[in-house]
């Protein structure tokens, strides 16, 4: 079983950065800044297709997913290549995950034991999909940064968890670039404060009319050499999906 | 006839001191017999007695009360509710000591360093502090204590391997009651070390109102319902009779044999090899009694002739030998179960594993459960008592065939030569 | 020479008494035997299963593979491990461990998957018969799963159950198959009860994307050899491997056999042959002082003490010496009787001693040291425990000897 580090991606970085904007704004409201951060990624609604690599001392595997997902709660995976996997989904409504095996025909619930397993053979893990929505209630934010660095002016934010926010973690440092606060890097450190892992933001791109980060690569610091890339192929923001199109029904076609 | 009665009653006493060696000889040996079935009794009863509560204190109790299909498989989403009502009337009963309610919860510890599969159970801190071992196993930190919230223990191993340690935070993920997934921060507030490989690595305790919450549970609800009895050889009768006054909906009370039948097979095993032990020492020793006594009286038999042949009425004779060996069996039974209680009293509190240096403590299990190696013995005065009757019986009856080879007496025989 | 002859006749004028004795004695010695032999016999079956049932005398893994479980740490050189299996006749099992998740529709576990030739299983190791329901693997049981015990019973699965399987192979691609029960285990050892799914190698590899990694070598030579000649064996032919005896990987087993046994056989022994030479020396005190008077008179004609104690040392040993002979017959024959029917003592549980369930049916085990120790001990104690009487005898003074009254 893979090492399994706690990871939340989309949500959290959008909000920091909008939390980044609203501090040197000194009178914008940070739960005001996560609802419109959220629309970054997401909007109410988003589909889109994204290559997912993943890099171990073992092996190296690219796949490409297909992905739908609406509000906070509610997403829907299905791989698109390689052939050999075609059609296997992950379905994941408020806490509960699913798989479905087209292979067998089957769809299996993830058990809560299992939920810290990785998601698709990733660094990710099953926990890091149903794990978006609570970022706000469990940090507290300071800049602790502005200024040139590497060439590029940016903003680091520093935020450290509540004292009894469910996370792992014991700090993590967001850079964000000082003028359009696209995210740049992100970095977690265990609550010793020593370095667990990284993610890096590149290829920022203009999609479906905004300009996002299109590339998200994370580097397990006890991994040396090992990683996972996410990049975003295309994404399409505002789509009409119903609810029940987020069904095990659905799951299996 | 009553001065005949003490007449012979002296005879006997002083015929035994006439003979000192012999006599020794005979008391010492009764003395054996009564003081090792008692040294052992005390200690291997007390050993057993000491397993099953150690594990019965650490888990829910010498009963429990729970959902039906819970033993089979259990799960976060099978509880018993009216707790409250049930508790009260338990606590009303004589052979209930005490009771404590437990919420278990299976779920995943998280930190950055990994995740492991733990069980949570949620416990009443000021009852385990009584009759739990856990509060002495603490090795860093503190136990738990009322109110503590999501402050909790965890064993030795899962620190290591979680990394983290008194003071650290970790989040604990589970699925409550509704099947629902939910999360939660827990930090460490003290860590133990049982010997157990099982609970060091997997096992968290933390305060039961907290667990309540994380399970979505209300106050009369509960997984499980501990009780402590006074007396751990739980009858079936005593739980049916529960069952049909208390039981609710699907919940059952479980006897300890049948919520952990790996020990009771454990346990059985090593009382029968005991008694079997004994019973093969009881023999052997009575053998010797008896054959101490029937010599004594085969080695008068000319004294007897003679006395016979004055007139002594043979049923005297067979009333000497009986008060003798009543004698012998008075000062020495006593003697032996005294000596046995004190032999078992002396090694109290010795700690087994001494003569086993080089042995790591660690690895001691039964059952999936560490094993205590402090001797602690069981006295009870009704068991000594009653073995030492039972010897004491054992010797009376040794005299028979002696009594009866006085009636075998050849006067002629005996005299015939000087 | 002589003064054996006047021991065994001496021995024989009072025989009531020396029958009797010679009874206790024998007793003791049976007792003794049995007792020896049902320990023994406890510990061959400790040991048996634990080598004989899934573990083997010897297991190689991949160095540091028992660290992590990783899939990745196989055996190199199964080649050269292969040959010296063979060539001395040491039965051999390859197995593949492999980890994810197995569910029953409504529920679903994480379990180890072992990949495992049926054939071979089931010639050298015993858990494969251990099989509660269904049956376990054949060579065609593509796409069948034997299931643990407590492992069965969380999936509330039964033979003919589907299960689903999900794993992540080793080059990481999503493994996933439906399997069907075809046997459930009966309780084996923990670990195997709560979370262990058998399988096909061939299965294994098609699931786990691997082709044909071996995590494990098992070796059972069934008691042919002992264990550390094995691991020696093995290590100076291969390199780079974890080699290790079923005493290393199962500390509480060895610690239990070796230590506990002879902690408790000493203790016994000794109470016991204390109460058997108790009952020697008391005959031998009684007998003494009857002869006090001619004790008197050969010391008065010049026999020295020191013969006097040869004799009732002697007196000692043939009583010892012919109880022993009785004895062993008596417990040679009950603990013969009880090595081939054994104590049953199961009730509802398992008895589980550090991590491996024992068959509750205790048999004795008779072997050439299980009566040669009482014996000897015996024969000793009755020589030690002749001593005080002989000394009575030799010490006095001839003159009150003869006058000796009882």
């Amino acid at each position: 079983m893979r090492l399994i580090k706690n990871l939340t991606i989309n949500i959290f970085i959008v909000f920091i950065v909008f939390f980044a904007n609203c501090v040197s704004a000194l009178n914008l409201d940070p739960k005001k800044i996560l609802d419109d951060v959220d629309d970054l990624y997401r909007s109410n609604a988003s589909h889109g297709i994204l290559t997912l690599s993943v890099t171990t001392v073992n092996w190296q595997r690219t796949l490409t997913l297909e992905q739908w997902s609406k509000g906070k709660d509610k997403s829907l995976f299905k791989i698109l290549k390689p052939k050999k996997e075609k059609g296997l989904a992950t379905l994941r409504v408020d806490k509960n995950v699913w798989n479905y095996m087209p292979k067998v025909k089957r769809v299996v619930k993830i058990p809560s034991s299992m939920m810290s397993s990785s998601w698709m053979g990733s660094h990710f893990t099953n926990d890091d999909l149903v794990k978006q929505s609570r970022m706000a209630d469990d940090y507290t934010f300071s800049i602790t940064f502005e200024g040139m660095q590497d060439g590029k002016a940016i903003i680091e934010v520093t935020c450290l968890p509540n004292k009894e926010a469910a996370v792992v973690w014991g700090k993590v440092e967001v850079v964000v670039y000082a003028d359009d606060y696209l995210p740049l890097r992100m970095i977690y450190y265990d609550e010793d404060l020593f370095l667990s892992r990284t993610l890096e933001f590149t290829n920022i791109e203009m999609m479906d009319g905004k300009m996002i980060p299109t590339m998200m690569n994370i580097f397990p610091t006890d991994e040396p050499g090992e990683s996972t890339t996410v990049k975003w192929e295309e994404i399409q923001f505002d789509v009409t999906i119903d609810d029940d199109f987020f069904s095990l029904r659905k799951l299996q076609q | 006839m009553m001065i005949k009665f003490l007449l012979i009653l002296k005879i006997a006493w002083r015929s035994i001191w006439r003979n000192k060696r012999r006599t020794f000889i005979s008391l010492f040996s009764i003395l054996i017999a009564t003081c090792v079935p008692t040294f052992f009794v005390c200690i291997a009863w007390g050993f057993y007695a000491g397993l099953v509560d150690d594990v019965a204190r650490l888990m829910a109790g010498h009963v429990t009360y729970e959902h039906v299909e819970y033993r089979n498989s259990p799960s976060n989403d099978l509880w018993v509710d009216d707790i409250q009502t049930i508790n009260r009337i338990l606590n009303d009963k004589d052979e209930v000591l005490s009771t404590k309610q437990i919420v278990n919860l299976q779920g995943v510890a998280h930190t950055a360093k990994g995740a492991i599969g733990v069980s949570l159970m949620g416990i009443e801190p000021s009852k385990e502090i009584e009759i739990s071992f856990l509060p002495e196993s603490i090795i860093a930190g503190e136990y738990l204590s009322q109110g503590d919230g999501r402050w909790v223990i965890v064993g030795t191993k899962l620190a290591k391997q979680l990394n983290i340690k008194v003071g650290k935070k970790f989040v604990f993920t589970t699925n409550d009651i509704n099947g629902e997934m939910v999360e939660d921060l827990f930090r460490v507030k003290g860590i133990f070390e049982t010997g157990s490989k099982q609970i060091d690595g997997h096992f968290v305790q933390s305060d039961i109102s907290f667990a309540r919450k994380i399970a979505g549970l209300d106050n009369n609800s509960t997984s499980q319902l501990g009780i402590i009895v006074k007396n751990s050889d739980i009858h079936e009768n005593l739980l049916k009779e529960w069952q049909n006054e208390l039981a609710k909906n699907d919940g059952v009370f479980l006897s300890w044999q049948q919520i952990m039948p790996d020990i009771a097979t454990t346990i059985r095993m090593d009382r029968t090899a005991v008694v079997s032990f004994m019973f093969m020492l009881v023999v052997i020793v009575l053998f010797t009694m008896f054959s101490t006594i029937l010599m004594s009286t085969l080695e008068r038999k000319r004294e007897f002739a003679s006395l016979l042949a004055l007139g002594t009425q043979q049923i005297e004779l067979k009333l000497q030998i009986f008060f003798e060996t009543f004698i012998f069996g008075i000062i020495a039974c006593p003697l032996g179960s005294l000596s046995g209680v004190g032999l078992a009293k002396w090694l109290e509190g010795y700690d087994m594993m001494n003569i086993f240096e080089d042995v790591n403590t660690e690895n001691m299990e039964i059952g999936g459960f560490g094993m205590d190696t402090v001797i602690t013995p069981f006295f009870s005065t009704s068991l000594t008592l009653q073995i030492s009757i039972s010897f004491f019986c054992a010797v009376l009856l040794l005299s028979v065939l002696p009594i009866y080879l006085i009636s075998r007496i050849s006067i002629t025989d005996e005299l015939r030569s000087i | 020479m002589k003064i054996a002859r006047i021991s065994w006749r001496s021995l024989w004028r009072n025989s009531t008494r020396t029958n009797v004795t010679i009874t206790a004695v024998a007793l003791c010695i049976a007792i003794l035997i049995i007792f020896q032999s049902l320990i023994i016999g406890l510990i061959g079956k400790a040991v048996y299963n634990t080598t004989n049932l899934v573990v083997g005398e010897v297991q190689i893994h991949a160095t540091g593979y028992l660290d992590d479980r990783s899939i990745y740490k196989s055996l190199k050189n199964i080649e050269k491990i292969r040959a010296v299996a063979k060539e001395n006749n040491i039965g051999m099992v390859e197995r593949s461990y492999g980890f994810g998740l197995i569910s029953s529709g409504t529920k679903s576990a994480g379990t180890q998957f072992w990949g495992v030739d049926p054939v071979s299983e089931l010639k050298y190791f015993d858990f494969a018969n251990h099989i509660d329901e269904g049956n376990f693997l054949t060579k065609k049981s593509l796409k069948k799963v034997v299931l643990g015990q407590k492992l069965a019973r969380s999936l509330a699965a039964e033979v003919g159950t589907e299960l689903v399987v999900f794993v992540q192979g080793a080059d990481g691609s999503l493994g996933n198959e439906l399997y069907y029960v075809t046997g459930i285990l009966g309780n084996v050892a923990d670990n195997i009860d709560r979370g262990a799914a058998i399988i096909l190698k061939s299965d294994f590899d098609i699931l786990f994307s691997t082709n044909n990694l071996i995590h494990e070598i098992a070796l059972n030579s069934k008691g042919k050899m002992e264990a550390e000649k094995i691991q020696k064996l093995i290590s100076t032919k291969v390199t780079d491997v974890d080699v290790e005896t079923w005493k290393e990987l199962m500390p509480t087993i060895a610690v239990m056999t070796e230590k506990m046994s002879v902690f408790m056989l000493t203790m016994f022994s000794l109470i016991f042959t204390i109460a058997a030479s108790l009952g020697v020396m008391n005959t031998l005190v009684m007998s003494t002082y009857d002869r006090m008077k001619e004790f008197g008179i050969i010391r008065a004609i010049g026999a020295t003490p020191w013969l006097i104690i040869r004799q009732v040392s002697l007196e000692a040993i043939f009583l010892t010496f012919l109880a022993s002979i009785i004895g062993t017959v008596i417990g040679l024959s009950i603990a013969i009787y009880l090595q081939v029917y054994g104590i049953d003592i199961s009730g509802k549980g398992n008895l589980a001693i550090g991590g491996i369930v024992f068959d509750p049916i205790w048999r004795a085990s008779v072997s050439i040291k299980s009566v040669f120790l009482p014996v000897v001990l015996m024969m000793i104690t009755s020589i030690i425990a002749s001593i005080y009487p002989a000394s009575i005898a030799a010490r006095i003074k001839p003159v009150e000897a003869i006058h000796y009254k009882p």
